[in-house]
């Protein structure tokens, strides 16, 4: 008798557990086993996972509006353009570009869905809905200083005020995020990362469009203001919406 | 820890030990939940494991002793009758060999474990665990190739 032989038979002298059993057992105490990660580690760890091209296709955009906007200024100065002139100018360069920077980082964070391992990821000891808030942070927080310091150029170069400016980056920003976050429950937005294109082409069309007599670019900071706060409640929904999804999948 | 990784290797141990399915599935848990509600999670925690499987099986023979409760996977009402002969056969088997011997074998041949995470568990040295393995094993394949240890 050979030893393979020994350990075949020794294993199937054993009757297998109930297996239904065991896994009542293990998913009792799934949670209690769940290793604490700690939120800055998470995000650390997120931030690892968003590719590099995103990060550089991130800052050069950004980087190309600074410049935009530097440019820009030098002729408008030589050409004698007046202020609001030039503000409007440079408010749409930005207002043109910030719904794409959005997408680029929705399609990072999405990358499970996109890649059909969402499942892989619900189950991971770290759960799903958590991974994807770290990554929204992550994404979230690479944008954020290029976003001041386009703000604070804007305030330098046109003298747009903090606030509006920040208003205006941030709007169309956090609509192209909450449209993502709706389209990528359909199927056909899952098959490709372009699709989420649509709601950055969307948005940007928007900002370019004259609702009610008023262009976006020409909003007051209380208009905005309200604009922000409506979006940012969306978010908040939307993300407890996908927080409950992935509870409903696990029970 | 990992629940699911380590579930089917100690019950495989206990049942070995108790060779009563219920009773097996009884003391897996039974493990897993003194290992949990311990208050420090181990680095190691397969040691602690069969530490504590053992410990609950010991327990459990000395209860079984007083008041003589029959193995109730020997004749399960099986129709597989070779299948139910060479389990006894093994059971007969390993009833012969001595604890360590016992131990090791359901450690290294039944659970895979390395010989490092043996010596530590049996506290042991790799050629006293490597030296009762092979012992062991020769006294398995002498009894259930000749029905008798040579």
């Amino acid at each position: 008798m050979r030893d393979k032989e020994l350990k075949k038979l020794l294993l199937d002298n054993v009757t297998p557990p109930d297996y239904q059993k065991k896994d009542a057992f293990i998913r009792q105490h799934r949670s209690k086993e769940i290793p604490h990660v700690s939120a800055s580690r998470l995000l650390l760890q997120q931030a690892g996972f968003i590719r590099k091209r995103v990060w550089i296709a991130s800052l050069l955009v950004l980087a190309f509006i600074a410049l935009d906007i530097m440019l820009k200024m030098r002729d408008m100065l030589n050409a004698g353009y007046t202020a609001d002139e030039r503000a409007l100018s440079v408010l749409t360069t930005v207002s043109f570009f910030m719904p794409f920077i959005s997408a680029l980082g929705m399609i990072e964070t999405f990358k499970a869905q996109l890649y059909g391992v969402y499942e892989l990821e619900q189950v991971t000891v770290i759960s799903g809905k958590r991974a994807l808030f770290a990554r929204l942070a992550a994404v979230g927080i690479i944008n954020i200083p290029p976003m001041i310091f386009i703000t604070v150029l804007m305030r330098l170069t046109v003298g747009i005020e903090i606030l509006r400016g920040a208003l205006i980056i941030l709007i169309p920003y956090l609509l192209t995020m909450i449209l993502c976050m709706e389209i990528e429950r359909f199927e056909w937005a899952r098959r490709s990362a372009f699709s989420f294109l649509i709601p950055a082409l969307l948005v940007t069309i928007l900002t370019y469009s004259e609702v009610g007599g008023v262009y976006y670019m020409e909003l007051g900071v209380k208009a905005l203001l309200i604009i922000f706060v409506a979006l940012v409640a969306v978010q908040a929904f939307e993300l407890k919406k996908f927080s409950n999804m992935e509870d409903y999948a696990w029970n | 820890m990992d629940i699911e990784k380590y579930y089917d290797k100690i019950y495989r141990y206990c049942y070995y030990k108790v060779n009563s399915k219920t009773l097996a599935e009884d003391l897996t848990q039974e493990t897993f939940l003194r290992y949990i509600g311990s208050l420090q999670e181990a680095k190691e925690p397969e040691r602690y494991l069969y530490t504590i499987a053992r410990n609950l099986c010991i327990d459990e023979y000395k209860k079984r002793k007083e008041t003589e409760l029959p193995d109730e996977d020997i004749d399960d009402g099986s129709d597989f009758e070779n299948k139910t002969l060479e389990k006894l056969r093994l059971e007969e088997a390993m009833k012969r060999l001595s604890d360590d011997e016992s131990e090791i074998v359901q450690l290294r041949l039944l659970n895979e474990e390395p010989y490092s995470e043996i010596c530590k568990i049996m506290g042991i040295s790799r050629f006293a665990a490597h030296r009762k393995l092979e012992t062991a094993k020769k006294k398995l394949k002498s009894y259930l190739e000749k029905g008798e240890i040579v």
